[in-house]
């Protein structure tokens, strides 16, 4: 074929390609426009909002940059377009999506879901308690309040709000140090969810608390079976009224498994007694006082030292 | 003068006491002299008369009148019976000299409250029959002049660059605290109970008679006669509003009175600014309140405000639509309005 013939084919290639892109945009701004019936803009909401809007100009959501409301039609892109709530004159809820605690719960949290979902912390989200028990995103987080994660209180006030009993735990004389503000109940749970029992946020239990208490984690060559077990065997890790944390007062703790007669050499008080076994006597020791049990047996989470005669572990 | 208003003041002028009284005055007084002998008939108008009047039928129907009279006699009966308008009206309004507040009469009676045409919002129904007493109620919205005679430093701020501060503009950003004291204020000056009204008070005044969606009928395209709305003027600025198809020439709040007045001579009853209610707000009112006198003040986050505003459209601006608001809620199209306990 010759040149000049190739040319005449290419022009009307050209033409065609030209008005198929022209007919694609032209649909999709349509699409768009149907898209955004309705939608009246922040600058009218902030007429009435003033307060809101600015609170909601001071946190992430309205930088432009990040993929948020601001990139995308602000105040509406959460609470639905407000046309009609203009027009009607407002009322909270009147034709607007309100996040209140009449609105289905799902459905707010399916409004930040439009965002979030694809974050990691919110994998497992449809299968938390939280989820189940109708607990929203608007429940702990306000986008129209600033400070860390735009929650609505200071870190575990937050949970308090319902997990009372927790804050009663929290607030007895030995205990984590949340209220102190070091640490958090979002370093152990994670309240978006996890496949974990409690939405801990390890499998299990003792993994958790090795990522602090590393130095209990052994392995040793004397290993008491209760901590390699659950560490909640004996704690209580959201505060208790006994050193430690500990579920219950030294010796009676170590009795629940070392009673009278039992297969690790008898009761703690016959331990050292001169007399009949399980008799307290004059001679008992006053090693049993003071700190009990750990005096003698200061590892009580594992030890590497040798065993006496008498099978006793635990004491270097 | 507009037209309304002369033909309100008729209507007035025929419902009053006053206009009975004057008959029966008139009967006593011409009986002997001119032989008049329909007497009788004139101590018996009635309410049917009354309402007649209202309806456009004549109220004396020459099958019942049947009258004799000599011409000066009749006259002077024209002319008390022309009177009539002018000396209700100048009985029946009344302005607070401290701040040239006018107050209207409005005579009680009973009317369907809630959403008579079937459009509305939940919370305008059922539909239910309401009872209220006489009343006085603001002929305007309560204007920036007025208010700042009680708070001399308050500023209903601009929106969008055009002033809403004015002194004849309705004043807005107020709260229904701040509405309150105002009212209370006004109270302790004049010796006189003013207060905000109630819903019931409010739809009474406001509807003037009419079972339809706005007090001029259903029309919304006359809305820019009565009412300053979010019209196409106000669309050409704002894109996104809904706005009436009609031209009020106002972008933002207009001074009071600057529409015509419904039946019973209250200017900007719709339009204009929002009005404060008394009543806390509650969406199923209507079900459990009694039928006399009713207000609603239990326990409730909101309270009530009527009317629409300029910046509103048709869903909006109606007789039946009722909003709720936080009282510590404050915003440029949300004012109020007085009534005077008789």
């Amino acid at each position: 074929m010759q040149k000049k013939h190739l040319f005449f084919l290419l022009i009307p290639l050209v033409f065609l390609m030209a008005s198929v892109s022209l007919s694609i945009s032209s649909d999709n701004s349509t699409k768009e426009l149907a898209a955004k019936e309705g939608f009246i803009g922040a600058d009218t909401c902030k007429g009435c909002h003033i307060a809101q809007y600015e609170t909601y100009k001071s946190t992430v959501h309205s930088k432009k940059h990040v993929k948020g409301p601001a990139s995308q039609d602000a105040c509406e892109t959460c609470h639905g377009p407000g046309a009609k709530h203009v027009e009607k004159g407002g009322g909270r809820g009147v034709d607007i999506f309100a996040f209140n605690k009449k609105t289905d719960p799902g459905a707010k949290t399916a409004k930040c879901l439009a965002c979030h979902e694809v974050m990691k912390d919110q994998a497992f989200w449809n299968s938390s308690r939280h989820k189940i028990e109708d607990v929203s995103c608007d429940d702990c987080h306000s986008p129209h309040r600033g400070g860390d994660k735009l929650l609505k209180a200071e870190k575990s006030e937050v949970c308090y709000q319902c997990h009372r009993d927790i804050k009663a735990m929290v607030n007895k004389q030995s205990h984590h140090p949340i209220k102190e503000g070091k640490v958090a109940c979002v370093n152990c749970h994670n309240p978006h969810g996890e496949l974990n029992d409690k939405m801990l946020k390890e499998a299990s239990i003792n993994d958790l608390c090795y990522k602090c208490h590393a130095e209990k984690r052994g392995p040793y060559l004397n290993e008491h079976p209760p901590v390699e077990e659950n560490c909640d065997n004996c704690h209580n890790p959201h505060g208790s009224n006994h050193t430690r944390m500990l579920t219950q007062r030294v010796p009676a703790l170590c009795e629940q498994c070392h009673e009278n007669g039992g297969s690790m050499g008898g009761s703690p008080f016959t331990h050292f007694s001169t007399s009949a076994p399980g008799i307290a006597t004059a001679n008992q020791s006053n090693h049993m006082y003071g700190r009990a049990c750990l005096n003698c047996h200061p590892s009580i989470h594992g030890s590497n030292g040798l065993k006496s005669a008498n099978g006793c572990s635990f004491r270097e | 003068m507009h037209f309304a208003f002369i033909s309100n003041s008729i209507i007035m002028a025929l419902r009053s006491d006053y206009f009975v009284w004057t008959l029966k005055l008139l009967t006593v007084f011409i009986k002997q002299p001119l032989r008049f002998r329909g007497a009788d008939m004139m101590e018996s108008v009635t309410k049917t008369d009354v309402i007649n009047a209202q309806n456009g039928r004549p109220i004396l129907s020459p099958r019942r009148c049947r009258m004799t009279f000599k011409m000066p006699g009749i006259l002077f009966f024209i002319l008390l019976l022309a009177a009539c308008p002018v000396i209700v009206h100048a009985e029946s309004t009344y302005t607070e000299p401290s701040t040239g507040m006018e107050v209207v009469f409005v005579k009680g009676g009973c009317y369907e409250m809630g959403d008579s045409v079937g459009d509305g919002d939940s919370n305008e129904r059922p539909v239910h029959e309401v009872c209220v007493n006489d009343f006085y109620m603001g002929k305007y919205d309560v204007t920036n002049e007025q208010f700042r005679k009680f708070r001399p430093d308050h500023n209903s701020g601009k929106f969008e660059g055009l002033s809403l501060n004015d002194d004849k503009q309705p004043v807005v950003n107020v709260s229904w605290y701040e509405a309150v004291d105002f009212a209370k204020w006004l109270s302790q000056k004049t010796g006189q109970t003013y207060r905000l009204p109630t819903e019931a008070e409010w739809e009474y005044a406001a509807r003037a008679g009419a079972k339809t969606k706005y007090f001029w009928g259903n029309n919304p395209d006359d809305a820019c006669k009565y009412a300053n709305v979010a019209d196409m003027s106000a669309k050409k600025r704002w894109k996104a509003w809904t706005s009436f198809y009609c031209d009020d020439k106002f972008l933002v709040s207009s001074p009071v009175g600057s529409f015509q007045p419904n039946q019973f001579g209250l200017y900007d009853m719709l339009g204009n600014v929002w009005q404060w209610v008394e009543d806390v707000y509650s969406s199923s009112a209507y079900n459990r309140l009694p039928k006399n006198n009713p207000v609603y003040e239990g326990s409730g986050e909101f309270r009530g405000e009527r009317g629409g505003g300029w910046s509103n459209g048709p869903l909006g601006v109606r007789v039946s639509h009722r909003v709720s608001l936080t009282p510590e809620f404050a915003t440029h199209a949300l004012g109020f309005r007085l009534v005077r306990v008789k």
